[in-house]
């Protein structure tokens, strides 16, 4: 498999896929979702609470907080060696204070060193006089198939590569022009061209309202149009070569094993 | 992972996925399907939360085993690819 890079940025990225077919885009989708672990506050142990949010409200609203992961800082819990029980290895203790009149949002989490939160102005809890919110949080690593407060992306997808096939019976009409809804064609030098074929999205109309029966929408199977969003958690960068070395490393393990029981 | 063979013959084998959904259970099965030595490629979850995905495969006349082990590598090496671009990104 290939790819060529099309937009990143600390959110957004956008690459093409090459050579590559729907199941092998489809398990790189799926990786990214659930396997690859970012941060998140876990465990909430409440002091005092006097806000109108309940005390599991407002853990929730805690462990949706993005939190900037180094991966290779912390272990996930079920890996370490404390057995999941809880040590410097595989968490780290976050607090958060106040009282009203007041709203305390996610640049007012207390964390240890080396760890950001990349979003500041989340609200958390608005207090008002006379109430007050003191805890005390454990993060840990975890992933997206236990609970999508790990999940490092939002909103991944693919697409197949879509082209639009214009047969000689064209007579640049300019129907498709008008009619298509993402501005594939265009009509230059008396020929029908598409400068924005990848934003088309099959969904035909140019097909149903062309006069000579001209287009045909196929795409191309081996080439995928993937984007995603990230929560900040990790970047773009991290996130992919995270997700490809994990789907490597469980074939190499699946691979050792059925060596060694066949 | 763990993997628990359920059935291996001349030219058939079923395998439990300990662990694993359908990411690589799909995976393995489509790229065995795309191969021209195997007949029957295909997977099953019972139950979506509770049971493992079991393989099964099903060749012509080669020795299973060895058509599987060509195909994972072959994934491995694509996967490998991919990470290796993915260090050309900036952000
Ligand atoms: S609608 Fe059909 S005939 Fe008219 S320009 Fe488009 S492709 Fe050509
Ligand atoms: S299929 Fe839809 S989006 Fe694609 S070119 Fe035709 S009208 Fe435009
Ligand atoms: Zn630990």
């Amino acid at each position: 498999m290939k790819t060529e890079i099309r937009e990143t940025s600390s959110q957004n990225t956008e690459f093409l896929l090459k050579e590559a077919n729907q199941a092998k885009a489809n398990a790189l989708r799926r990786t990214l979702i659930s396997e690859v672990p970012s941060l998140a506050i876990e465990d909430v142990k409440v002091y005092e609470n006097s806000s109108v949010l309940f005390d599991e409200i407002l853990a929730l609203r805690l462990g949706l907080i993005p939190l900037k992961t180094e991966l290779n800082e912390f272990k996930l819990p079920e890996e370490c060696q404390c057995n999941g029980e809880g040590c410097s290895a595989c968490q780290t203790t976050i607090s958060l204070g106040g009282e009203g009149e007041n709203i305390l949002y996610s640049s007012d989490l207390q964390t240890g060193e080396g760890i950001e939160v990349p979003i500041k102005d989340i609200p958390i809890v608005k207090l008002v006089e006379g109430q007050e919110v003191i805890l005390e949080a454990k993060a840990q690593l975890g992933t997206g198939k236990k609970h999508s407060k790990w999940q490092p992306v939002v909103a991944c997808s693919y697409k197949t590569y879509p082209i639009q096939e214009i047969s000689e019976q064209c007579n640049q009409c300019g129907e498709c022009v008008e009619t298509c809804p993402r501005n594939v064609y265009k009509i230059e030098d008396n020929e029908l061209k598409t400068p924005n074929q990848e934003k088309c999205m099959q969904c035909e109309q140019c097909v149903e309202e062309c006069p000579q029966n001209a287009i045909t929408i196929t795409d191309d199977k081996t080439k995928y149009i993937f984007t995603f969003e990230t929560d900040q958690s990790l970047t773009p960068k991290q996130i992919l070569q995270q997700g490809t070395k994990q789907i490597k490393q469980k074939l190499q393990e699946f691979k050792q094993k059925l060596n060694q029981q066949t | 992972m763990e993997i628990d063979v359920k059935k291996k013959n001349k030219n058939e084998m079923e395998i439990e996925l300990i662990g694993e959904d359908h990411t690589l259970a799909n995976l393995l099965k489509e790229e065995l399907l795309s191969d021209s030595r195997v007949q029957i490629a295909s997977y099953n979850k019972e139950h979506p939360e509770l049971s493992n995905p079991v393989l099964h495969v099903k060749t012509k006349k080669e020795d299973p085993k060895e058509v599987i082990d060509e195909i994972t590598e072959d994934l491995i090496k694509s996967y490998e690819n991919l990470n290796q671009e993915f260090k050309e990104i900036n952000k």
